[in-house]
């Protein structure tokens, strides 16, 4: 009997059980408390200023000329974001999931470093790199003895579209990368001894097959492109605008709260409904594979024809991405601005002022923090976070995967997404108002950000752990279970170690999202204990070379951080249990 | 081979309701009726075989058996009581599937403890479970093979992890799911030698699930065949082949020579004179034995026709005879030679054996 119904039927959907039901207590819990509730208060608060009623900020929003146009600014350039990210990180999913290379691993944390680098930090580093006194310009200026910079990066849509390729490429290649290196090759070279080109395999065999790993990973990319803020701000200037910035703008800058609900409550439509279509396509796309130890499907590069692709990606990926972290790097050990009371340019020189200035306090302000407590703070947080969207996020994902048509599943799947594209102007003030005050006054307590910080991360662990769970073969469990495994045992002993790659990498998401989150922590930080990107911004918004160079060392330390913690995990193996 | 194997699955008081039994039960998925209404049982130590075509509901029931569904109606009970509610990992049953299912993480010896290893996860140090494994892999002939990864084995090697892994807990009662289906002949014929033995041996109460006649014939004590959803007949497998209980069942075996109540095979009316065979002609149809005809004439009812085909099987060469437009198959012992097919020849059948009524 091949096709029929009990092939597909899974063990957990034998019957409806309360208890499987109780899975999704903590991360609906979780997402109510610190997600809904916080919302609704500042949206609530919001529209109550409005005077004219709270339809009227609507009427006036969509009277404005200029709104339509900062909606398709918003979409086009995410579009084109995740598109031109899709473009790069495609060729190195494929590397890093079909091959083994010398260098794999090193390639691996190179592209999630940028990731974790606050936005400020970015920007400063393609200003190092390309702005008007940035290495590129100068060089090109003492060369060619050229009176003015000739390119022209900062403030073009250009640099937008490369910073967000910039930060997102480890998503599709990590996402994808990884999905790809536990597919069944014999499948592609099946159909390619039926007589299908190369190409032909690729786009009817391995292409539908990667769908759901594509498909995951350019919606998560899309979110962030759709929800970005610094990059445009500080990289696009004055000159775009887009709902985040908008919404900023509207809050901070003029004060008008009910406008600025507005466009956040726009803005998270557009994010339910792109989070609606793509959950309604996962489903689709979504089938039971049978996944194969990475080693199976990994081989050497063969050829030279694979071998100059690979240098070929390996060498466009490493310049792309290392050239402003090196302009960064290399800025933060080079005196290139007068001292105070200096009055002529000096010949630049490398010198570890910045970094020796770290560790002083002249002032004895309690802004100041050392190196070392702000790495201590980073890490500490970083590591709560990673437990606590592993705990909410694996049973959310358990649930999706093993009980898709619950009517729960189908509520939620789509509101787990949200909190990504989500303001995190708007969530930052709404954890303010409602988590300050009585039942829930959680302002002093440390463990603030980091739950502001899962709820970034929530997401993405679900986004990870789902397709290897959706294509974890039923017979498996089936199996275990007629073997005498209860639920928890095969939960424990098959489906966590068949998706220990994916828990992995889960886990190295959660890690670098907190290490690099900006928005939400510096509302929320204390000010005895900073996190990296928070000490970084606090030396930015202080003027002089010194303080310049002084973010400029801290961010290089947060690179290095962030690259040594990323190896570690690589390295990192689950128990006895292969190389899932 | 151990004692320790060979010994009975305890807890098995001769009683009334004893092994497994099946009452009424239906299973339906949206509108396609998968299970409707099948009753059966299994005694201790006997193995019955599920027979039938693809999408007949035998892997169903293996489901509802194993606990991996629940029936919407009818009841299923092991040494008397119900199972209803009791899930899969409390049933205390072995399940070898077709695809194998073996756990790809794990080695050959991890798969095969898998089962030993609910209460406590004692491994590696337990040393009864060590000898339990080692024990059952000697047995399958894969001593040595403990850690071995599973995936790098060959396909009957693979098929011989999973018995032992079924076996290991010393399930109460073994299913099988068409084991031997993607195995090669020369494989599947021996596996089958060593299936029937070693579930002999272990007096191992086992459920067969095959498409396979011959794989049902060989193995089971009594075979069970499935029509849509419906027990179609119930027997040992010389009762099934000597008087297939109905139509389909018998077309199922391969058996042609079928006519209907109006005298009629494949829409083709009998000539005068063999009608005259079936006297007592009744109501359904009748069969017409391929294994009752020898070559050439003696006692017995004598026919006259074309020889319009004739194959080689081994002890029996399987014939067409053609007597106008009607064609009839017949299985002649190989001991004598065939003329050249396209001549004229004559066969004896045996009326005793020849005719069966199909109700």
């Amino acid at each position: 009997m091949t096709g029929t119904p009990p092939d597909d039927v899974d063990v957990a959907t034998r019957r409806p059980s309360l208890g499987a039901g109780l899975l999704w207590l903590a991360p609906l819990g979780f997402l109510a408390i610190f997600f809904f509730y916080p919302l609704a208060a500042i949206l609530v608060a919001s529209f109550a200023r409005s005077l004219a009623g709270p339809l009227a900020p609507w009427a006036d929003l969509f009277a404005r000329p200029s709104f339509p146009r900062v909606v398709g600014f918003t979409l086009a350039q995410a579009l084109a974001s995740t598109a031109l990210t899709l473009m790069l990180g495609l060729p190195a999913a494929y590397l890093v999931g079909r091959h083994t290379f010398r260098g794999r691993s090193l390639l691996l944390a190179l592209t999630a470093v940028p990731f974790v680098m606050p936005t400020v930090v970015v920007a400063a580093a393609f200003t190092a790199l390309l702005g008007p006194r940035g290495w590129v310009n100068v060089a090109l200026m003492e060369m060619l003895h050229l009176e003015a910079p000739p390119i022209a990066f900062v403030h073009t849509l250009t640099a937008i579209l490369v910073a967000h390729v910039f930060y997102n490429t480890t998503i599709v290649v990590r996402l994808v990368g990884d999905f790809w290196s536990h597919l069944d090759p014999r499948q592609t070279e099946a159909a390619q001894v039926l007589g299908a080109s190369r190409a032909h395999a690729w786009r009817t065999v391995t292409l539908p097959l990667l769908l759901p790993a594509i498909a995951a990973a350019s919606a998560l990319v899309f979110l962030f492109d759709f929800t970005s803020f610094g990059v445009i701000l500080l990289l696009g200037g004055p000159r775009f605008s887009t709902l985040e910035v908008e919404i900023y703008t509207q809050t901070v800058g003029l004060l008008n709260l009910p406008i600025a609900a507005t466009l956040a409550l726009i803005q998270l439509a557009c994010t339910l409904a792109l989070s609606g279509v793509y959950t309604a396509l996962a489903r689709r796309v979504n089938r039971p594979l049978t996944l194969q130890p990475a080693h199976l499907a990994q081989q050497p590069l063969a050829g030279a024809r694979q071998r100059w692709l690979a240098a070929a990606v390996v060498v466009a990926l490493s310049v792309f991405l290392l050239a402003p972290l090196g302009a960064l790097a290399l800025r933060s050990v080079t005196r290139l601005d007068p001292e105070r009371g200096q009055t002529s340019l000096p010949a630049p020189a490398i010198t570890l002022a910045y970094y020796r200035a770290l560790g002083e306090n002249p002032r004895q302000s309690i802004f100041h923090a050392a190196p070392a407590t702000a790495i201590g703070v980073s890490l500490t947080y970083a590591a709560i976070t990673v437990v606590l969207s592993l705990a909410l996020g694996m049973p959310a994902a358990w649930m999706l995967a093993r009980r898709p048509d619950d009517f729960l599943s189908r509520l939620v799947d789509p509101l787990l997404l949200l909190p990504l594209g989500t303001s995190a102007v708007t969530l930052g003030l709404g954890f303010t108002l409602a988590l300050a005050a009585p039942p829930l006054d959680l302002r002093t307590s440390p463990v603030l950000i980091p739950l502001a910080h899962t709820l970034v991360a929530f997401p993405f662990v679900v986004r990870s752990l789902l397709p290897p769970l959706r294509s974890l073969q039923p017979r498996l469990r089936q199996a275990a279970s007629v073997l005498g495994a209860a639920p928890a045992r095969v939960f424990r002993t098959i489906e966590l170690p068949l998706i220990a790659r994916a828990l992995l990498l889960a886990s190295a998401f959660s890690f670098t999202i907190s290490l690099g989150e900006f928005g939400a922590t510096t509302i929320l930080a204390r000010p005895e204990f900073p996190t990296l990107p928070v000490a970084i911004y606090r030396y930015l918004s202080r003027p002089g070379a010194l303080n310049y160079g002084q973010a400029l060392a801290m961010s290089t330390i947060l690179m290095i951080v962030c690259a040594a913690a990323m190896l570690a995990l690589e390295k990192l193996r689950f128990g006895e249990q292969g190389e899932f | 081979m151990s004692s320790d194997l060979a010994a009975a699955p305890p807890g098995n008081p001769r009683g009334t309701s004893q092994g497994l039994r099946l009452i009424d039960v239906v299973r339906t998925f949206g509108l396609t009726v998968a299970v409707g209404g099948v009753s059966f049982d299994v005694a201790p130590h006997e193995t019955v075989a599920l027979l039938g075509p693809s999408g007949c509901g035998k892997s169903t029931l293996l489901s509802l058996i194993a606990g991996l569904l629940e029936p919407d109606s009818g009841e299923i009970t092991w040494e008397g009581r119900s199972l209803a509610g009791v899930p899969p990992h409390r049933r205390g049953f072995g399940l070898m599937f077709q695809d194998l299912a073996l756990f790809p993480h794990l080695d050959v010896f991890a798969n095969v403890a898998y089962g030993l290893k609910t209460h406590r996860e004692s491994f590696p140090d337990d040393p009864s479970i060590r000898q339990r494994v080692e024990e059952l892999l000697e047995w399958v002939g894969l001593r040595g093979y403990g850690s071995r990864n599973v995936q790098t084995l060959s396909g009957g090697e693979q098929q011989r992890v999973a018995l032992a892994r079924a076996l290991a807990p010393r399930p109460h009662l073994l299913m099988l799911d068409e084991p031997l289906g993607a195995l090669d002949r020369v494989l599947r014929e021996r596996l089958l030698d060593e299936l029937a033995h070693w579930l002999t041996q272990l007096q191992q109460t086992a459920v067969y699930v095959t498409h396979d006649q011959e794989e049902a014939f060989a193995l089971a004590q009594r075979v069970v065949v499935l029509q849509a959803g419906q027990v179609a007949q119930i027997g040992t497998p010389a009762d099934i082949y000597q008087r297939p209980a109905s139509v389909f069942v018998a077309r199922f075996l391969g058996m042609t020579n079928i006519i209907d109540a109006e005298g009629r095979l494949n829409g083709v009316p009998l000539p005068p004179d063999l009608r005259a065979l079936f006297p007592s002609a009744p109501h359904g149809h009748v069969l017409l034995r391929s294994d009752a005809a020898r070559l050439g004439s003696g006692d017995g009812a004598r026919l006259r026709g074309r020889l319009e085909q004739a194959s080689f099987h081994g002890p029996t060469f399987r014939c067409v005879l053609a007597i106008g437009d009607l064609r009839l198959t017949f299985d002649l012992p190989a001991d004598s030679p065939l003329p050249p097919a396209g001549g004229e020849i004559t066969l004896t059948l045996d009326p005793a054996r020849a005719v069966q009524n199909l109700p």
